[in-house]
């Protein structure tokens, strides 16, 4: 797919994230809008499905180990056609047509298995997903099947000790149909991940866990316009490349991001983990994003 | 149901108890978990703890994951020391179709308890979960490895059903007879040798109390390895001219509300007694089922109050009263507690 419509889609997924935030009035903008490329990439551009048929078995699957990015990853399902428009009314709001202990019909606020929709996990306490991914990677090479796994990671999720040991497994079980992305982008709930503990260095870690690693971290106040690769389609792509390739092992790719990528006035901020925007702040976030889709639109005529 | 027993057969004239043959119910765990691996689809997780699950023949049968050689094919895959992870990697193989079993020590499943309630119980899988080792007769490993919340916290997942065998014949048949139930199946397990209690005509069926001894005014309610101390502790009672009843529910939860309330009807006393902490286990389940019964009974818990020691099983349960000296003691406690009147309220 052409760079710039990736460009669009990923304005499109932040446009759908802000009003599913804005009209919930609750969930997590931030770290949607530090993956939006990464997830467009992997659903544009890495994964294979058949849209018409989310349930089925030969599908790649994401797992969303970040759970709390449900605006960016439902999103994402809904440009792919995995989800319906109408159900994006439902986010985070009670299910009132099931009986209780029914199936529900909702978008939940952290991600609740749902294989009809897609949604092959449920996570949304850090950590799970990547381990739950490990045993998902496993069942797929006892049943033959082709299908590609990757997990979406946070920085902040990197503090849990669970996933040291859905790392350490990986490695050992040879999961190379495994792919982790890391969304780097140093802030989590309360503070800067540096503040809260030290994650450096990120991609020896992983390296000394027997994974292959694509790309390293750089230190926040390190980091340049330029070194942001976990924005620019053209690094993400030719590191999913990279990371198909790979034999023998998993791979993960350390994607340097930015929270709230997109609204300068959140960028950067921890604040913005998980506030929803007021009338104010969402039609004027509103009207960036559209006039800068207007852009993306006149560049991809020229 | 009933499954009536012959007290002499565990007592002599004196009320001593006679010897025993015992077995361990870990053995009958993994023998039956080989049967099923021959006519069922699902894999074993295990944590470093195979030798003592007793999962290690299942292993040699059906192979490891990933090595020579049934590699993609071997059916047991090893998660190391990492409980936490197994639990939620147990969640990810559910998704796709795959049926887990989790192995590890009661006392270590605990830490696996939230990946498991995340992965597992909320989306609703069904797995199956062994938690051996439970209880202060774990012994000389001390409080670390000797789990007295297991139950409880395994009652409180919804969709969730707890088995605890009392001996080697009922830890197969619970094992072969649960192992289709939908949702979370957990089955605690002692690590001692449990004396036989079972013959060949038993048939375990889920979810139903068994009434092991006949009678009247106190009923005694037991599950796993207590039962067998509640056995003899229902012969020394019978000496002190009580007549209980003893009824074992190797179905903790749910417990079997049509045997407890047709006990209820002649029965002024309940008494129950595990080797778990008495909030929340076996206790809390026979005080639900009793609260739906139009009579209130009065109920003894006894249970473990607080964390133990290293020691020997025999040892430790003397030393916390779950003995049949222990159980009979405080039987007869509140037996004379009970014939005091009652001071009158004001």
């Amino acid at each position: 797919m052409d760079i710039r419509e990736k460009k669009r889609l990923a304005n499109r997924l932040r446009q759908i994230a802000l009003r599913l935030v804005y009209e919930a009035q609750s969930g997590h903008l931030g770290g949607s809008y530090s993956a939006a490329e990464i997830l467009i990439e992997l659903y544009f551009e890495q994964m294979r499905f058949n849209s018409k048929r989310p349930d089925s078995l030969d599908n790649d699957i994401l797992v969303l180990d970040k759970g709390h990015a449900t605006p960016g990853f439902y999103a994402a399902q809904y440009l792919a056609d995995l989800l319906p428009e109408e159900l994006l009314k439902t986010y985070r709001r009670i299910d009132q047509n099931t009986t209780t202990g029914g199936p529900l019909n909702t978008l939940q606020g952290h991600p609740k298995f749902w294989p009809q929709r897609g949604i092959w996990f449920s996570t949304g306490s850090l950590g799970v997903g990547i381990s739950q991914a490990v045993g998902t990677a496993i069942a797929e090479k006892m049943a033959g099947r082709q299908t590609r796994v990757y997990v979406l990671v946070s920085d902040g999720g990197m503090q849990e000790g669970i996933m040291w040991e859905a790392a350490r497994n990986a490695a050992y079980h040879k999961l190379d149909h495994l792919t982790v992305v890391l969304d780097l982008n140093w802030c989590q709930n309360d503070d800067f991940v540096f503040k809260t503990t030290e994650l450096l260095p990120v991609a020896d870690k992983w390296k000394s866990f027997g994974w292959e690693v694509i790309g390293s971290e750089i230190a926040y106040h390190e980091r340049d316009g330029t070194s942001l690769n976990g924005h620019d389609f053209e690094w993400l792509s030719h590191a999913f490349q990279r990371a198909k390739a790979i034999q023998g092992k998993p791979a993960i790719i350390i994607g340097n991001t930015v929270k709230g990528r997109g609204i300068a006035e959140i960028e950067n901020d921890p604040d913005w983990h998980a506030k929803p925007p007021t009338r104010e702040q969402y039609e004027k976030w509103l009207a960036i994003l559209q006039a800068e889709e207007t852009a993306l639109r006149a560049s991809e005529r020229s | 149901m009933k499954y009536l027993l012959d007290l002499n057969q565990f007592v002599d004239a004196s009320g001593r108890s006679k010897p025993a043959e015992r077995r361990y119910v870990r053995d009958a765990f993994g023998e039956a978990l080989v049967e099923l691996g021959a006519t069922r689809d699902f894999v074993v997780l295990g944590a470093d703890l195979d030798k003592s699950t007793k999962t290690l023949r299942f292993r040699e049968k059906f192979g490891e994951f990933g090595k020579d050689p049934f590699y993609e094919r071997g059916r047991w895959i090893s998660c190391g020391v990492s409980e936490a992870f197994m639990c939620a990697a147990a969640g990810g193989l559910a998704a796709r179709g795959v049926k887990p079993v989790i192995t590890t020590f009661a006392r270590f499943l605990e830490r696996g308890y939230e990946p498991l309630l995340q992965s597992v119980a909320i989306p609703g899988f069904d797995a199956f979960v062994l938690g051996s080792h439970g209880g202060i007769a774990t012994g000389q490993d001390g409080s670390s490895a000797q789990a007295i919340e297991d139950i409880a916290l395994f009652r409180t997942l919804p969709n969730t059903t707890v088995i605890c065998p009392a001996d080697y014949a009922e830890t197969k048949q619970a094992t072969l007879a649960a192992f289709e139930r939908s949702g979370i199946v957990y089955m605690r397990l002692s690590r001692n040798p449990l004396a036989d209690i079972f013959a060949g005509n038993y048939t375990f069926r889920l979810g139903e109390g068994i009434e092991l001894v006949p009678g009247k005014g106190i009923t005694l309610v037991s599950t796993g390895e207590t039962t067998y101390q509640a056995l003899l502790a229902v012969a020394k009672l019978k000496k002190q001219r009580l007549n209980p009843r003893l009824i074992h529910l190797p179905t903790v939860h749910p417990p079997d509300q049509v045997t407890l309330s047709e006990a209820a009807r002649d029965t002024e006393l309940f008494v129950t007694i595990e080797d778990h902490s008495p909030r929340g286990g076996l206790g809390d389940a026979v005080l639900e089922a009793l609260s739906q019964t139009d009579t209130p009974r009065r109920v003894v818990k006894i249970g473990v109050e607080m964390y133990a020691e290293s020691g020997m099983p025999a040892e430790l349960y003397q030393k916390y009263g779950l003995d049949a000296d222990g159980i009979t003691k405080k039987v007869l406690a509140a037996v004379k507690n009970e014939k005091r009147p009652a001071k009158a309220v004001a």
